[in-house]
C-alpha cells in the first residue's frame, strides 16, 4: 500500500477511454426515435462519432441494449395500441353512462331556471301588493317570496354546477377517446419506423458481435497460456515436494472433460461430446476441448449467473426481473470476453437508465428505502471486486487489520453518496433511472429499518451514523480511497467515476488479484486465499506466489477473463485426479490431488437435463426449478452436499427424470449388454465402467425380465449416484 | 417393531451390504424403533404472520387505537374484538408484550427473527430455529420430516434454511398441506423402486471407497431418508386431511389457514418436530391497517383457536409449543413498522397460559417492562422444547452458540 498508484490514475483520467466511454453511455439515454434509428445505422457501424477507443466488444454490447431499447419502445407502443383499442371499444358504453347523465342534468337545471323564474314573478306579485298596502302581512309575504326566490337561485346555481360537471364529465371522455385514437395512429405509425430501426440494430449488434468474436480468436492466438500454466504447475510441485505429499496421477480423458465442462459450461458434456472427445487422439485435445467450451454460449450462462449471484446478493430486494436483466447483460459481456475493468466500470459508473446501461443494477441492488446505500455498495464492491471484507469497520475500526478505520470506510462509501435513482418505472424489467446530480442536501436522515443514513454533504463528504443511536451522528469525514488518500473533489460531482478509475486502475493492488482468486476458487474449491473474498492484508494465503503469477498476467492481458481461465485449466494442477492417495489424502491445501465440489442448483439442472437429452431450460420455466434445487448458500464450503429431500424425491421420482427413453435408446439399441451398459456410463458419467461395475450391472440386466426397462433401470441409478451429483 | 416389508428391504440391503453399506441395518433398526415407538420428543408449531401484524390491532389494545378491546377467558386480559375465538382461549396462552429487536425492515427482521440472529453476522449462514431445533430433538433418527413450512400465500423465505445444518434440516416447503409432499410416488411400482435403490448403494459404494469424500455421508443420509418417505405410510397419511371427523374440521373452519393449521397437528402427531404455519395474508398495511388488520385478523381468529383447543383436546399441549409471530410489529396507527415494540404469544410446552409478560406505553410503541430480545425470544423457545440454548456447536473449526451473544430466556412464562 505505498505505491500511490492513483497519482498515475489521475493524470490518466485527462484522456481516460474509460470516462469517455461512460459519457457515451450517457448519451445513449434521452434519445428520441429517429435519433436512434439514425445512431444504429450510421454512427455504430463506423467508430463511434466522438472518436473514443471503445473496443469492438464494447460496442457490440452498447449495439445489443441499443436494440434492446428500439424493442422495448416497440413493446411499449404495441401496449399503447392494445390499450387505446381497449379505450375506443368502450367508448359507446362510456358514452351511453354520460349522455343520459348530462341530458338529466339539463332537465334539471331547465326546471330550476323554471321554478325560479316561477318566484321571480310571485316576489314581484308580493312586492306590488306590498306597495299597494300597507298592512304587516304583505311585508312579510315579500319576505317569504324573497327567501323562496333566493332559494331557488341557489338550487339553480347547484343545477348549473352538477350540468357543468356532467358536461365535463362527457367532454373528458371524448377527450380520452380521441387521445386514444390520436395514441393508437402515433403508436401505429412508429411501428413499421422501429421495426426497421430494430432489424438495423439487431444487424449492426450481430456485425459488431461476429467482428469481436474474430478479433478475439486473432487475439486469442498471440496469447501463451500454457507458459503460464506450465510455471503455476511448477510452484505448485515445489511446495508439494517440500512438504513432502505426493500427488495423484492426472485424470483420465473422459472425466476430464466432464470436469472442464462442468466448470466453464456449467453442465455435464453430452454423450456425442464424450464420445468425440475419447475418438480423437490429438495431443493438444484437451486445451481445443477447452477453447470450444469457452466459445460456447453456456460459458457467460455459467459464469454471469455466478457473478450475478455475487454482486446482487441472494436474498435480495431486487425484483427478478431486474436481476435476470442485470444477468443477462453480465452474460452477453462475458461471450464477447470484454474485459474485466471495462465491465466492472459499467457496474459502478454506468449512468442513465438500467435499461440501456443494466450494469448499473449492481447499484441498484443494494438499496435503503429504495435509495442506492452507500456502505452496502461499498461492502459489495470490497468483496467482489477487492476481495476484502472491509464492511467491518462500518461501525467501528477493523478488529483484524490495524490498518483500517471506520473513518476509511465512510471515506470510500463516500464515493457513492451522491448516486440516487429516479423513479421507476414498470417494463418487462424494472427499470431504474441513476442520477448524481439532484440530491437533496437539506435530506439529514434517510430512515428505513429503523437505522439511519446522513445524505451526502458536499465536496465529497459523508457524516458518520451513530451505531448506537440511530438519530445521532458521530462525524463527518472526507471522501478517501483504502490507502488514506483524499482525492480532490467537486462539491457537487459525479463521484463513482472517480472510484472506479481508482479501483480498476492497472496500479491498484486488490482489483486483479481479487477476480484470480475468486476464478481459482471456483476451479480449485478453495481460493488461494481463503475465504475467497477476505484478502485482508494479513492474510497471505497458501501459495503467495502462484497468485502474484496469475495476478501479473491478468494484468497484462488487459483484465481478459478467457485467457486467465486458459492459464488455470491448462495447468496440470487442474487436470489431477481427484482420487486421493494414501499418502495425500489429507491434503487440503496443497493441490496434490483435485477437490470434489457438489453441483449447485444451475450445473445439476442443466446436467440432468442433458443427462434426459432434453434442451435446456429457458428463464421462464427455470425459476420453480432453480427455487426447488437452490439450497446452497454463499460462501458454504463447494464440497459440502447440500441437497435436501424434496430435491432428492424429484430426482428420484419425477416423470421427467424418469424417461430418458431418447438418450436410453441411443446408447442400447442392437447393442450387446456390455456394450449398452459402457454407454449408458459414457451418457451419464463421461467414463466406461469399472470391471466390476460392468458385473454388477450386466448381472442386474441379466436377472431383470424387461431388458429395455432393465437399462433404464441402471441409468436411473447413474443419474441419482454420488458420482453424478458432484463435480469430481 | 419391523412390518414386513421392512424386514424384507432390511434382508436385501443386508445381502447386498459390506461394512459400509449406506443402507445399514443399524442406522435403519434406529429409524423403525424411533418411528414405531411413536411421538417421544417435544414439538413446535410456529404461527407466523408475514409483514408486521399490529399489536395495537391485536394483543396488545391501547385506549384511541381503532378496534375495541374484549374480555378473554384469562382474568384481566383484552384482546382484539375481532379475535374472539382467540379470546376463548387465552387461559392456554401468554403473552410477551415487550418484544425489542431493532430491525424494522421485511427481508433482514424475517431472517433475524427465524434464525435469531443479523444476516451476514460473523460470515456465517444460520439455520431457522426450527432446523435446529428439529435438529436438537431428533437427530435425524426420523421418519417423517424433520421440518417442515406451510405456505398458504404471500409473505417472505427469507431465513427458510439449514444454515450450517446438515440439508436433512432444510424445511419442506410446501404450498397446501393436503397436496402431501411432492414426488413421493415413485415413477414404476415399488419393487422396481427396490431393486433400484439397492443397485444404487452398490454403485455409491464403490465410488465412495475411491474417492473417500466429505460429502458421502449427507448423501446417503439424504437418500436413506428419501426413499424411507416413499415407503412410509405416514408420510402420506399425515397430510390427508379428509381423514379428520367432519365435527374437527368445521371446528377449525374453513379456508386456506384452516387447513394448513390442522395439518400442522396432523403432522406433529404423525411425529414432525417442527412445523412453521405461514398466515396467507401479507399483514403490511400501510395506510389501510384498520380494514386490513381486521381481514387478517379475521381469517387467523377461528383456526388458531381451534388449534389450541384442539391441542389441549388431546393432551398434546403439554409437550408441543404453539408460537404466535410475525417479524415485528407496527406503530401505533398500524401504518409503519416498529420493531422496537411489538408482541408475540407462546402456549403449550410447560408455558402457564393467561399471563401477560412485559408492558408498553400509551400507544404500544415503547417497551416500559421486561425489554424482549431476538436472543431472550429465541432461548425462550429452546427452553420450552428442552433444549439448552446456552450450548454451542462445532461449525468447522469455529463454535457457535445456539443464540446470539447472552440470553435471558422469559422463564416467567414457565411459572
Amino acid at each position: 500500500m505505498q505505491i500511490r498508484w492513483y497519482s498515475y490514475r489521475l493524470a490518466r483520467c485527462e484522456s481516460d477511454t474509460s470516462s469517455e466511454r461512460v459519457t457515451s453511455m450517457k448519451r445513449l439515454k434521452n434519445l428520441s426515435f429517429a435519433w436512434l434509428i439514425t445512431l444504429a445505422s450510421l454512427v455504430l457501424a463506423n467508430t463511434p462519432a466522438d472518436g473514443s477507443e471503445l473496443s469492438v466488444a464494447d460496442r457490440a454490447v452498447v449495439a445489443k441494449y441499443r436494440a434492446a431499447r428500439i424493442d422495448r419502445d416497440m413493446y411499449i407502443a404495441r401496449s399503447t395500441i392494445k390499450n387505446s383499442d381497449r379505450q375506443i371499444k368502450g367508448a359507446p358504453a362510456r358514452l351511453k353512462r354520460e349522455q343520459p347523465a348530462v341530458d338529466k342534468a339539463k332537465a334539471a337545471f331547465q326546471a330550476a331556471e323554471k321554478v325560479l323564474a316561477q318566484r321571480e314573478n310571485e316576489l314581484e306579485a308580493a312586492t306590488a301588493k306590498a306597495n299597494d298596502s300597507d298592512e304587516a302581512t304583505t311585508k312579510a309575504a315579500v319576505a317569504e317570496a324573497t327567501k323562496k326566490r333566493d332559494q331557488a337561485k341557489q338550487e339553480l346555481n347547484r343545477k348549473s354546477y352538477a350540468l357543468k360537471r356532467a358536461e365535463a364529465r362527457l367532454e373528458n371522455v371524448q377527450k380520452s377517446i380521441d387521445k386514444a385514437k390520436s395514441d393508437k395512429a402515433k403508436a401505429e405509425e412508429s411501428i413499421p419506423k422501429l421495426e426497421v430501426a430494430l432489424k438495423e440494430a439487431t444487424a449492426v449488434y450481430e456485425g459488431l458481435r461476429k467482428q469481436s468474436v474474430a478479433a478475439e480468436l486473432k487475439h486469442a492466438g498471440t496469447q501463451k497460456p500454457q507458459t503460464v500454466s506450465d510455471a503455476v504447475d511448477r510452484l505448485i510441485d515445489e511446495r508439494l515436494k517440500k512438504e513432502n505429499v505426493p500427488a495423484s496421477a492426472l485424470v483420465e480423458d473422459g472425466k476430464f472433460l466432464r470436469r472442464a465442462t462442468l466448470d466453464i459450461a456449467g453442465r455435464i458434456p453430452t454423450y456425442q461430446e464424450v464420445v468425440e472427445f475419447l475418438k480423437s487422439d490429438a495431443e493438444d485435445k484437451r486445451a481445443k476441448a477447452v477453447d470450444r467450451l469457452l466459445t460456447t454460449a453456456d460459458y457467460g450462462r455459467t459464469f454471469g449467473t455466478i457473478f450475478a449471484d455475487l454482486t446482487t446478493h441472494r436474498p435480495t430486494t431486487t425484483a427478478t426481473r431486474t436481476r435476470d436483466h442485470f444477468r443477462g447483460w453480465l452474460i452477453e459481456c462475458l461471450n464477447l470476453n470484454r474485459t474485466w475493468d471495462d465491465i466492472v466500470s459499467d457496474m459502478i459508473a454506468g449512468e442513465g437508465d438500467t435499461g440501456s446501461n443494466p450494469g448499473t443494477i449492481f447499484l441498484v441492488a443494494y438499496r435503503l428505502n429504495n435509495q442506492p446505500n452507500p456502505p452496502d455498495i461499498l461492502a459489495a464492491s470490497g468483496e467482489m471486486f477487492m476481495g476484502l471484507q472491509i464492511k467491518c469497520a462500518q461501525c467501528h475500526d477493523h478488529p483484524f487489520v490495524d490498518d483500517w478505520s471506520q473513518d476509511d470506510f465512510w471515506g470510500m462509501a463516500a464515493m457513492f453518496s451522491r448516486v440516487r435513482l429516479k423513479g421507476s418505472s414498470v417494463y418487462r424489467a424494472l427499470e431504474y433511472e441513476l442520477t448524481d446530480n439532484d440530491v437533496e442536501e437539506k435530506e439529514l436522515f434517510r430512515v428505513g429499518g429503523g437505522v439511519k443514513y446522513p445524505a451526502p454533504l458536499p465536496n465529497g463528504q459523508i457524516a458518520i451514523p451513530d451505531p448506537t443511536d440511530e438519530t445521532k451522528t458521530i462525524k463527518t469525514v472526507s471522501a478517501q480511497y483504502l490507502d488514506g488518500f483524499k482525492p480532490e473533489l467537486q462539491e457537487k460531482g459525479f463521484y463513482r467515476r472517480d472510484f472506479a478509475n481508482w479501483l480498476t486502475s492497472p496500479e491498484n493492488p486488490y482489483f486483479a488479484r481479487a477476480m484470480v482468486n475468486r476464478l481459482w476458487g471456483h476451479f480449485f474449491a478453495r481460493g488461494l486465499v481463503q475465504p475467497v473474498a477476505s484478502m485482508n492484508p494479513e492474510n497471505d494465503g497458501t501459495h503467495p506466489e502462484v497468485l502474484s503469477l496469475l495476478e501479473k498476467e491478468f494484468r497484462e492481458s488487459g483484465f481478459d477473463l478467457k485467457h486467465l481461465i486458459r492459464c488455470i485449466v491448462r495447468s496440470r494442477t487442474y487436470q489431477r485426479s481427484s482420487r486421493p492417495t494414501d499418502e495425500n489424502i489429507e491434503d487440503k491445501t496443497l493441490y496434490s490431488h483435485m477437490a470434489v465440489k457438489t453441483l449447485e442448483a444451475d450445473a445439476l439442472l442443466d446436467s440432468l437435463t442433458i443427462a434426459i437429452g432434453r434442451p435446456l431450460m429457458s428463464d421462464n420455466r427455470r425459476q420453480s426449478y432453480k427455487d426447488l434445487f437452490d439450497t446452497r448458500l454463499p460462501d458454504v464450503d463447494p464440497g459440502k452436499f447440500t441437497h435436501n429431500i424434496p430435491q432428492v424425491l424429484r430426482m428420484m421420482n419425477a416423470r421427467e427424470y424418469n424417461d430418458a427413453s431418447t438418450v436410453i435408446a441411443a446408447a442400447t439399441n442392437d447393442k450387446p449388454t456390455e456394450a449398452a451398459i459402457e454407454n449408458l456410463y459414457l451418457a451419464a458419467l463421461a467414463r466406461k465402467p469399472t470391471g466390476e461395475e460392468t458385473k454388477t450391472m450386466k448381472s442386474f440386466v441379466d436377472e431383470s425380465t424387461n431388458t429395455r426397462e432393465a437399462y433404464s433401470d441402471v441409468y436411473w441409478v447413474l443419474i441419482n449416484s454420488a458420482e453424478f451429483l458432484v463435480n469430481h | 417393531m419391523f412390518n414386513r416389508r421392512d424386514m424384507l428391504r432390511l434382508a436385501a440391503a443386508g445381502a447386498f451390504a459390506s461394512s459400509v453399506s449406506w443402507l445399514d441395518i443399524v442406522a435403519r433398526r434406529g429409524l423403525v424403533q424411533a418411528a414405531e415407538s411413536g411421538r417421544k420428543h417435544k414439538s413446535c408449531i410456529v404461527l407466523f404472520m408475514s409483514g408486521g401484524p399490529s399489536q395495537a390491532h391485536t394483543f396488545d389494545l391501547k385506549p384511541g387505537g381503532h378496534y375495541k378491546p374484549i374480555k378473554t377467558s384469562a382474568e384481566g386480559i383484552e384482546i382484539s374484538e375481532y379475535l374472539s375465538e382467540v379470546a376463548k382461549q387465552m387461559h392456554l396462552m401468554s403473552l410477551v408484550r415487550s418484544m425489542k429487536t431493532g430491525d424494522a425492515n421485511h427481508q433482514t427482521a424475517h431472517y433475524l427473527m427465524r434464525t435469531g440472529f443479523r444476516q451476514g453476522s460473523g460470515g456465517l449462514d444460520y439455520p431457522h430455529f426450527g432446523a435446529q431445533a428439529s435438529y436438537q430433538l431428533v437427530k435425524n433418527e426420523n421418519r417423517m420430516p424433520n421440518f417442515i413450512v406451510l405456505k398458504p400465500g404471500s409473505g417472505s423465505k427469507n431465513g427458510f434454511t439449514n444454515g450450517y445444518l446438515s440439508s436433512a434440516f432444510s424445511p419442506m416447503v410446501m404450498t397446501d398441506v393436503s397436496k402431501g409432499i411432492a414426488d413421493l410416488q415413485p415413477a414404476r411400482e415399488m419393487k422396481t423402486f427396490d431393486r433400484r435403490a439397492e443397485l444404487l448403494a452398490k454403485q455409491d459404494e464403490s465410488f465412495f471407497e475411491q474417492y473417500r469424500i466429505s460429502a458421502a455421508k449427507e448423501k446417503m443420509d439424504a437418500y436413506r431418508k428419501a426413499i424411507d418417505l416413499v415407503h412410509y405410510d405416514k408420510a402420506t397419511e399425515a397430510f390427508q386431511l379428509d381423514k379428520e371427523p367432519a365435527n374437527i374440521r368445521k371446528m377449525y373452519g374453513e379456508g386456506k389457514f384452516a387447513d394448513q393449521c390442522l395439518g400442522a397437528r396432523r403432522l406433529v402427531e404423525a411425529g414432525v418436530p417442527f412445523v412453521e404455519v405461514m398466515h396467507p395474508g401479507y399483514w403490511d398495511t400501510h395506510g389501510g391497517a384498520e380494514a386490513g388488520q381486521r381481514r387478517y385478523s379475521e381469517e387467523l381468529d377461528r383456526p388458531m383457536a381451534a388449534l389450541l383447543q384442539d391441542l389441549n383436546d388431546r393432551g398434546m399441549l403439554d409437550d408441543t409449543l404453539v408460537v404466535w409471530m410475525g417479524e415485528f410489529g407496527r406503530s401505533f396507527n398500524g401504518g409503519n413498522h416498529h420493531a422496537k415494540a411489538w408482541t408475540t404469544g407462546f402456549a403449550g410446552a410447560g408455558v402457564r397460559g393467561g399471563q401477560v409478560i412485559g408492558k408498553t406505553d400509551s400507544k404500544a410503541m415503547t417497551v416500559e417492562d421486561r425489554p424482549v430480545s431476538v436472543a431472550d425470544f429465541v432461548a425462550t423457545i429452546y427452553h420450552a422444547l428442552g433444549i439448552d440454548h446456552k450450548q454451542e456447536v462445532q461449525v468447522g473449526d469455529r463454535p457457535i452458540g445456539l443464540v446470539d451473544g447472552e440470553a435471558n430466556p422469559v422463564l416467567e412464562l414457565f411459572s
